[in-house]
């Protein structure tokens, strides 16, 4: 063992103390309400343990509510709270009629039509999180919209996710972006096998 | 927090302290003597410096210069190297932005390594050391925060250098640059927003999957390297390569975004977002996919130098795949170029399986990617003193401006295309992707960046920055070289660059609009003046050799005993793919209580109730190969209605408000068909003479706006608020035959609902969400077959001469099987209310990338109209017709 070695445990026990007395002042910020290195850290949300996945552990319909959902108040037509409450995403020179109304239900709703899309499989996880509620306006028409992330998790533990608006009335998706990518290809529908037919269905003749 | 609580804290703390400071006595005395414990992990007995850990440069075959090899040999071969000053695994971005002079810091840390989900906080180093035990699940962290740190500042740097060099002012600029001039202030360089937690960019080292592969989730902003136990000792993030490829996502996903934020011109301190957020791809097979695909490639050789990705773990699922047609996994099988379109279907580790996939058609886009970066290398920067790794980052360096300008221009969802316009000054005024608010479908849909759209718009970014002899940055590629490598690769699809600029001013009578009209307007920002170029650059024609262009004119259904389409109508099918197309991420919205699959037969016919999937198996007339095949089925500019002073659209609202006022719509005659004797309408109109003028047949929408709002402020409590359609609102495809005593006609869906079947509007396809009423995008005109949305498009990877689709994907395997993918089947929804033996016609459009005359009417080169896209001039009609059938 080397000079260098022989000191090391007191170098380091040095090292350790001033460490410690760093997280001892970072800690006492964070209860005086100062941001922290801590505080930097992401949210625990409730993330699926990689084997736990595998198991059928919740039903088709289970619903996560996220610490980051907004909280949604019933809110009359006339309600200027509409707008000042939600931002138009886009161009804020959009001018804009509102068509719909807001549903506190709307991720029940969501999530009940996702399940029945998607099918009833004993292990198949929808969740639902909130980003933000917005008002998506297209051609003059203004629609309350939830902006949201979806991830699906199948009876395998595979994984879809993607973000989306979703009519806060109805609870049907009206858009979808920025949706998984994975590298090896396996195909959804492979060996599929359609029938095909000649000319019209009405003098019907199939072939291979 | 009270005194005594706070002393208590304090004091606790202390005595954690201790505890604390005693054991890492212990553990350091461990370190020295003993055989490391399982808590304290992993961590390796040496160090290598402050900040330092012991990295795999490349991925195991390659360090250990053995293809062959079956297991991670660390032994030897790792390298000393700094990993982060940080005390966790995590790291802020920093962003040069040359023309701001701002060096701009992300607030929080922009990327972060974790094992998997389940781990809730970040390893730290220990000792001010990375080191970790080889093969420990702490070392794959360290290792993959390297190479996603080392690509991620490397990229940074590029696209910082791509900044500059467009938006130099000694460039005397003929193009409006897409990239911004101020990404710097708006924080386009990385994420969402940079200064809020979802900046976060996390890989997971050790991310379980069932099934191993690896992926990049955008909404989560994630990238997963796989694991599992089934492979002892193996995982995914072994493989640098992987890691690059992966990262190359996310880096398409910021430059494809780069125009996507914008200050806000009323609040210059604010920033704000366009609706959406642009992807390039969509699911399963497509050229947008393909092409991201092969720029994911190209960043691997981008770091690595190398022109083969995945050696080590996409080799062992058969799946890793070279870069230059050199490449032993070749064998010799590519005599000159991996060309568009022949070489699609194909790949070179089990070649006699092609199929439609974005990897193996990607492979064409990495292949011109590295040579067109070796042409740089060899043409820019040999007669300089630059060593070997200069320039070759020189070189990368140039190829990442080209895709960033491309892609910046292709993702703008605000359909400016540059800020050359003072950004939203002039609001009304699009230059790409038809306008604000149908961005997103045409740029993902409607006019996607298949391999034409996308080769063009690189071309002209060659030309100006690259080739242009007072202004390109590298003369000695010129145009010629640039189109005879495009040519190479059967990549020179189009006859001009889209230099002049196609627009449209929608400011009162919607016009169209060259650059040129906006000679001497100042770039916002960046200050300078650009002059813009007053017609397109053409290209050379005797450059083109190996590219063909076929007419459009020689696509059709078969008129022989081939199949016109397939079908698919088993109930377990269509059931198990709506659920994929779900799982995917397509916006999938059934009716309510008219189609479902419960109501499927499977007996390959069209019933009522039923949700059918069709293929159209379209027929190549012609002698060369078509490829991207894109078959629409949108609501598109092919009726008219009989009178715009009645544009109600038919609901019970309306009739009560407004009966003698509902719309009708009739189809226009297109292609002869159908006669004015069978419903068609006809415009008698001598060329030129008069005008058309909005609501004629010969007239396309400028805007493709649907369904007007016109009395809700008037009256916001009538349930339908009256809506009205916009004198050209695209039109559902599908219309349906209609006899009385005296004759038979073709009549749109809302005709027939009424005529004939009398139905109320609940009984219609997409009725109201919400059970009572309509719903706000309802439209009558589909109240019987409706496209549904999500599945209303279809993509065929290409067909061979004389062949139909399905021929070409049975010769491309062995098995000669023909698989369907989620891309090349549509969705209609058939109303149960229907009489079997109605018949319909459905008029899909089709068009193909290396088409002749899908893109322009006059073989000029100067491309259609954004908006034209709305009609059928780009795209050979098919007309599906059909009877349902019990």
């Amino acid at each position: 063992m080397d000079n260098k070695n022989n000191k090391s445990p007191i170098i380091i026990s040095v090292f350790a103390i001033a460490i410690l007395s760093v997280f001892i002042l970072v800690d006492y910020k964070s209860e005086t309400g100062t941001l922290t290195k801590s505080n930097l850290k992401p949210k625990s949300n409730s993330h699926l343990k990689s084997k736990e996945v595998k198991r059928p552990s919740r039903s088709i319909a289970s619903l996560k509510e996220t610490k980051r959902d907004i909280p949604l108040k019933k809110i009359n037509k006339n309600d200027s709270n509409i707008i000042i409450d939600r931002k138009v995403v886009g161009s804020s020179s959009k001018k804009y009629t509102l068509v719909n109304k807001i549903n506190k239900d709307w991720k029940k709703l969501a999530t009940k039509k996702l399940a029945f899309t998607w099918g009833h499989k004993i292990g198949r996880i929808i969740e639902i999180d909130s980003i933000k509620p917005a008002i998506y306006v297209k051609h003059g028409i203004g629609k309350n919209v939830e902006h949201v992330r979806i991830s699906l998790t199948d009876e395998n533990g595979k994984h879809s996710g993607y973000e989306a608006y979703i009519d806060s009335e109805s609870g049907s998706i009206i858009q979808t972006w920025n949706r998984t990518r994975y590298e090896i290809n396996k195909r959804v529908s492979t060996n599929a096998k359609g029938k095909g037919f000649v000319g019209n269905t009405l003098n019907y003749k199939e072939t291979k | 927090m009270s005194l005594v609580d706070l002393t208590k804290n304090i004091h606790n703390h202390h005595k954690a302290l201790l505890i604390s400071a005693i054991m890492v006595f212990v553990s350091s005395c461990e370190d020295i003597t003993q055989a490391k414990s399982n808590k304290l992990g992993a961590r390796s007995v040496t160090t290598y410096g402050d900040g330092n850990g012991l990295v795999y440069m490349s991925n195991p075959a390659v360090l250990n210069n053995n293809l062959n090899i079956t297991s991670a040999v660390w032994n030897g071969v790792l390298t000393p190297a700094d990993i982060t000053d940080n005390f966790y695994l995590e790291e802020k971005c920093q962003y040069t932005d040359p023309i701001l002079d701002l060096s701009v810091i992300s607030q929080k840390n922009c990327l972060q390594v974790k094992n998997d989900k389940t781990q809730e906080t970040l390893i730290q180093k220990v000792n001010n050391s990375w080191a970790f035990t080889e093969d420990s699940d702490e070392f794959y962290q360290v290792n993959t925060f390297y190479h996603v740190n080392k690509i991620q500042k490397r990229f940074l740097s590029s696209l910082s250098n791509a900044q500059n060099l467009i938006h130099s002012p000694f460039l005397f600029n003929t193009l409006p640059p897409a990239i911004p001039s101020n990404i710097g202030a708006t924080g386009v360089f990385w994420w969402d927003d940079i200064s809020s937690d979802s900046t976060f960019l996390t890989v997971y080292s050790k991310c379980y999957l069932e099934d191993m592969n690896a992926f990049f989730d955008p909404s989560t902003q994630s990238v997963c390297l796989g694991w599992n136990e089934d492979y002892d000792g193996f995982r995914m993030a072994q493989d640098p390569s992987v890691i690059y490829h992966e990262m190359g996502h996310t880096f398409v996903k910021v430059m494809m975004n780069l125009r996507n934020k914008y200050v806000d011109p009323s609040n210059p301190f604010e920033t704000k977002e366009t609706d959406f957020k642009s992807e390039l791809g969509g699911t399963g097979y497509d050229e947008a996919g393909s092409l991201n695909e092969g720029i994911a490639d190209f960043f691997s050789y981008y770091i690595t130098n190398r022109k083969h990705i995945g050696e080590w773990a996409m080799a062992k699922f058969g799946a890793d795949r070279p870069m230059v047609e050199t490449n032993p996994l070749h064998a010799g099988r590519i005599p000159a170029k991996l060309s568009y379109p022949e070489y699609l279907h194909y790949n070179s580790v089990s070649p006699q399986d092609g199929a439609e996939d974005i990897h193996n058609a990607g492979q064409i886009i990495s292949h011109y990617l590295v040579s067109l970066t070796q042409n740089f290398k060899d043409s820019c920067f040999t007669n300089l003193n630059y060593d070997t790794d200069m320039i070759h980052e020189k070189s990368t360096d140039l190829t990442v401006m080209l895709l960033s300008e491309t892609l910046a221009e292709i993702g703008d969802m605000s359909a400016k295309g540059s800020d050359f316009f003072n950004t939203f000054a002039l609001s009304d005024l699009f230059f790409t992707n038809l306008n604000a608010d149908e961005s997103y479908l045409w740029a993902h849909q409607v006019t996607p960046p298949n391999f034409r759209r996308f080769f063009r718009i690189f071309g002209k970014n060659i030309n100006q920055y690259i080739s242009d002899n007072s202004a390109g940055f590298c003369p000695a590629f010129s145009q010629d070289n640039s189109e005879t490598l495009l040519d190479d690769y059967g990549l020179l699809l189009f006859k001009s660059y889209k230099d002049a600029g196609q627009g449209i001013s929608l400011s009162g009578t919607a016009t169209t609009k060259n650059y040129i009209d906006y000679n001497g307007v100042f770039l916002a920002n960046s200050g300078k003046s650009l002059f813009p170029k007053n017609s397109n650059t053409e290209v050379n024609e005797t450059n083109r050799k190996n590219t063909v262009l076929v007419s459009k004119d020689y696509i059709s259904l078969p008129s022989d005993e081939r199949a016109t389409a397939f079908v698919f109508d088993g109930q377990a099918f269509m059931k198990e793919y709506i659920a994929s197309l779900t799982f995917e991420g397509k916006s999938i919205n059934l009716s309510q209580g008219l189609a479902d699959p419960e109501y499927n037969n499977g007996n390959v016919k069209i019933s009522p109730g039923e949700v059918v999937g069709i293929s159209l198996n379209l027929v190549n007339n012609a002698n060369s190969t078509m490829a991207g095949v894109q078959i629409l089925a949108n609501d598109w500019d092919h009726m008219k209605m009989n009178d715009t002073a009645k544009p109600y659209i038919n609901t019970t609202g309306n009739l009560v408000a407004q009966s003698a006022n509902i719309a009708h719509w009739e189809p226009c005659q297109i292609d002869g068909w159908p006669l004015e004797t069978e419903g068609g309408v006809f415009e008698d109109r001598p060329l030129g003479l008069p005008v058309p003028v909005d609501g004629d047949c010969d007239y396309i929408s400028r805007s493709n706006k649907p369904i007007i709002y016109p009395n809700y402020l008037a009256n916001p409590f009538v349930p339908e608020y009256n809506p009205v359609y916009d004198n050209d609102s695209p039109q559902p495809i599908c219309m349906v035959q209609y006899s009385d005593e005296n004759e038979s006609k073709w009549v749109s869906q809302d005709f027939f609902r009424s005529q004939a079947l009398d139905l109320s509007d609940n009984d219609c396809l997409n009725n109201s969400p919400t059970g009572s009423g309509v719903g706000i995008d309802y439209n009558p005109n589909e109240c019987l077959i409706r496209m549904l949305p999500g599945a209303n498009q279809a993509i065929l990877g290409k067909i061979d001469p004389q062949k139909t689709w399905s021929e070409t994907l049975a010769a491309s395997t062995t098995g000669g099987e023909v698989r369907f993918s989620s891309s090349t089947i549509v969705v209609m929804e058939v109303n149960k209310w229907i009489q079997p033996g109605t018949t319909f016609n459905c008029r899909f459009r089709t068009r193909f990338t290396n088409c002749q005359d899908c893109y322009n009417n006059n073989n000029s080169g100067d491309d259609f109209n954004d908006y034209e896209y709305a009609g059928h001039e780009p795209f050979k009609v098919i007309n599906f017709s059909f009877t349902v059938i019990d």
